[in-house]
């Protein structure tokens, strides 16, 4: 256990050395939210769905990128066979990054629910307050995984590349920037197949009780749609050399 | 000291989103939607309480001196007076009816004819009025109803009374409405078997039946015959005491449409209530106008109104139900106004104020709504009138409106167009149709028809050698159907200073209507006839000479065609001028 700790905080440490990731990773969500939820959408209850959505995106970005690039990057430099040849059990170098991205996903979220809450003036229950962070703070799993499959399968330019069009497109055929109903037919079915989609429809049950008929299929989606992240993030990592 | 780093990223990033999720803010919890604090509330048996009313759901949840708990908004009402809605028994609805007369504290409409096509419109964004109507009418071939242009399925030798009353009910119809004037010179009329026949297939199929009748000698055959009541007073003959003793053995009740008695007998009975419309906000120069207007051009024999009075009044004090009812929009009526001046010719032949509030609340809830009374209890629909002055006092302040509260909403009562906003217009081209439809920050031209009030007839326009071409086919569906040319003002503009609305036509031959839209959107339009032939003909139309126009504030006018048929016709030249 101490191991761990000190390899999540190995973790931290690193990221604070390295604003440049921190600080966009974190704000930028945010700052978008701003923009598109609060100041560009007034009236109605613009303000609590976009909440429910830019949330999910707000933990995306650490988990990818986080991920992808960093495990890339690590594996070029010879860092991962290293961390094999020490004494540490060999899951701890992957749960000390999920714990990591886990608190950085947390802290990304902070400044979005203030703003909601104070500049968006979304009022919701204590209840719903606590669901949706502990949804959106789940919702980093999958997303992770996914980051995961892409720093062991690829170099760390190549990883770059692929983390910017996974992350974006998921954002956007997911729903998270608009909703998806303005899309074309077409794209309201593709929106079926991403996980975001399926976490932004439980993020928007929480806000808005009258949008939950579908919660049990969104549910099991996005539970098997996690299982099978993590299981190709598993077979990425057997196959890494 | 990694373990450390560790220990302080977990520990204060769950303080801080500890104290995020305590202070986020969090939906305020009511006990009410709407709290009326110290109200004088008028009471079933005429006197003034005062006590908070708590609105919750639409609903009045509670009625009771100072009630304790947050409401969403309060409204304190002290000094004021607290009424139920007023529910219109006698109306024909059509296009904006329902919205418009909420403005004036109406809850219902007891529509005794409207078309089919309006019964199936009724899903709009505005908060609007109940209606409960007749539909469709029980009357014949040339009977009265017949005479508005629109589909009227009329009973003839062969018609299956029990299948016709069935297709009313399936079409949404909460009771039937025959007409019986067996007398009439003008219109043709159901025998006395036939409305027989009517109302024993209506009360056995669970409806209610009503008759328009104008004679006592048609009443008293309708109460002989078991309708269940009558939607005019007669105006012919004094009441006798054996109507009366029939009436009341039956339970006939009488909705007495006073204000459209006096419109055909032409009486200045209404007057003093018009008159002091006049500097009242909330009516618009055309309802004002709407309310001058009289039915027929001279009074109409057969009308009487003292009589009508009388008859009320004895009718009343013998204990028949009197039903407060306008006929509106027929002239001299309007939407929701008109049930006030209704509760003033009441109070004017007889009904104390309380009875003449009753005759517009509880005596009409009874009968046509008794699953809604309108009355302020615990659990009725929250339908509130807030006046300024006690009712009880002088009817005329169910007029003096402060705020109306339909099904627990407050409803905003917009000011009508003001003065400043209609710039004055000077001698001008309307179009010569060289360079198009439209002038840029004028006005623009279009086709207008009336399927737009759910009608069947079409209209398109066109530009061929520089003039206005119109196709129009007028179809039998609303009841004043139309189809034809309009042009709109980009915002109402002041003609005062102009008399005349010229142009030339050529087409079709036949006699085409010319509207002028001024005032409030919701008013109809003020009509004037003109013959067309295939000769091009000046048509030079005095703009006075349009009844109710409000010439300060002009909308637009139209060319159109309001008989059925299939006409073209062309248009030039259309020009606003001053001429002496």
């Amino acid at each position: 256990m101490i191991a761990l700790r000190n390899e999540v905080g190995a973790e931290i440490l690193k990221s604070i050395r390295a604003p440049e990731f921190v600080i966009p990773t974190l704000l930028m969500p945010s700052a978008f939210y701003f923009l598109f939820g609060i100041t560009l959408s007034r009236g109605g209850n613009n303000a609590a769905y976009f909440l429910a959505t830019y949330g999910v995106f707000a933990v995306m970005g650490p988990a990818i990128f986080g991920f992808g690039i960093g495990v890339a990057n690590e594996r070029e430099r010879g860092w991962l066979e290293l961390k094999r040849l020490l004494p540490a059990p060999p899951y701890s170098y992957v749960l000390a990054k999920l714990l990591a991205t886990l608190l950085f996903a947390a802290a990304a979220l902070i400044p979005l629910y203030f703003l909601a809450g104070f500049v968006g003036n979304v009022r919701l229950p204590l209840s719903a307050w606590s669901g949706l962070y502990l949804l959106h703070l789940l919702s980093c799993i999958p997303f992770a995984c996914i980051g995961l499959s892409l720093g062991f399968r690829f170099n760390s330019s190549g990883a770059i590349a692929l983390s910017n069009v996974i992350y974006l497109g998921l954002a956007v055929l997911g729903g998270l920037w608009m909703p998806v109903f303005v899309f074309p037919d077409w794209m309201q079915t593709v929106a079926l197949a991403t996980p975001t989609y399926h976490f932004a429809e439980l993020a928007l049950s929480i806000v808005d009780k009258s949008n939950s008929e579908s919660l049990l299929t969104n549910l099991s989606i996005v539970i098997a749609m996690s299982f099978a992240f993590a299981g190709l993030a598993t077979l990425s990592w057997l196959k890494a050399k | 000291m990694l373990n450390s780093v560790f220990n302080k990223a977990i520990l204060s990033i769950s303080l801080v989103v500890l104290v995020m999720l305590i202070v986020l803010p969090k939906p305020n919890k009511f006990d009410f939607d709407l709290l009326i604090k110290g109200a004088r509330i008028i009471s079933h048996q005429g006197v003034e309480v005062e006590a908070d009313i708590a609105v919750l759901d639409g609903q009045i949840s509670l009625v009771s001196k100072d009630i304790e708990g947050d409401a969403k908004q309060t409204h304190d009402a002290h000094g004021q007076f607290v009424m139920p809605m007023l529910m219109d028994a006698h109306t024909h609805s059509f296009g904006d009816a329902l919205s418009n007369t909420l403005l004036f504290g109406v809850s219902t409409h007891v529509d005794m004819f409207t078309s089919t096509a309006f019964m199936n419109s009724l899903e709009r964004a505005k908060p609007q009025a109940r209606l409960i109507t007749a539909g469709m009418l029980a009357t014949v071939q040339r009977g009265h109803g017949t005479q508005f242009g629109s589909h009227v399925d009329t009973i003839e030798q062969d018609t299956d009374i029990r299948n016709w009353v069935a297709k009313r009910k399936q079409e949404g119809s909460a009771f039937i409405k025959l007409v019986y004037m067996p007398n009439s010179r003008v219109f043709a009329s159901l025998d006395l078997n036939t409305a027989k026949l009517i109302i024993k297939e209506s009360q056995e199929q669970g409806l209610l039946a009503v008759a328009h009748v104008s004679t006592q000698q048609a009443a008293l055959e309708m109460v002989s015959a078991g309708i269940d009541g009558l939607v005019h007073q007669f105006a012919d003959t004094e009441v006798t005491d054996e109507f009366i003793a029939l009436a009341l053995q039956n339970e006939v009740f009488v909705i007495p449409t006073l204000s459209v008695i006096a419109s055909a007998a032409h009486s200045d009975v209404t007057k003093g209530f018009t008159d002091k419309l006049s500097d009242n906000p909330s009516v618009s120069s055309a309802q004002l106008a709407q309310l001058k207007s009289r039915l027929g051009t001279t009074k109409i024999p057969g009308f009487d109104y003292e009589t009508a009075a009388l008859n009320t009044k004895k009718m009343h004090i013998a204990g028949i139900p009197i039903l407060a009812g306008s006929d509106a929009p027929n002239p001299g009526t309007a939407y929701g106004l008109s049930l006030h001046q209704e509760l003033n010719l009441l109070a004017q032949s007889g009904l104390s104020t309380l009875e003449a509030i009753k005759a517009a609340t509880t005596n009409v809830s009874k009968i046509f709504s008794p699953e809604s009374p309108a009355e302020l209890s615990i659990g009725s629909e929250a339908n509130l009138l807030i006046l300024n002055a006690s009712p009880l006092e002088s009817i005329e302040n169910t007029l003096n409106i402060q705020q109306i509260i339909y099904q627990g909403e407050l409803i905003d009562r917009e000011e009508p167009i003001s003065e400043s906003s209609s710039p004055k217009l000077h001698a001008t081209f309307l179009s010569s149709f060289s360079t198009g439809f439209d002038i840029d920050g004028l006005l623009a031209w279009a086709a207008t028809d009336d399927s737009i009030r759910n009608g069947n007839s079409k209209a398109s326009i066109s530009i061929s050698q520089e003039r206005l071409k119109v196709n129009a086919e007028v179809n039998n569906g609303f009841i004043f159907p139309w189809a034809g040319a309009a042009v709109f003002f980009d915002k109402p503009r002041d003609l005062t200073d102009l008399s005349h609305l010229q142009f030339t036509i050529e087409g079709t031959n036949g006699t085409y209507t010319v509207m002028a839209f001024s005032g409030a959107e919701t008013n109809l339009p003020a009509t004037i006839p003109i013959d067309v032939t295939q000769t091009e003909t000046v048509a030079s139309i005095n703009m006075k000479a349009f009844e109710g126009i409000d010439l300060s504030k002009v909308r637009g006018f139209a060319i159109v065609v309001s008989e059925p048929g299939k006409f073209t016709y062309s248009i030039d030249d259309v020009k606003l001028v001053k001429s002496n």
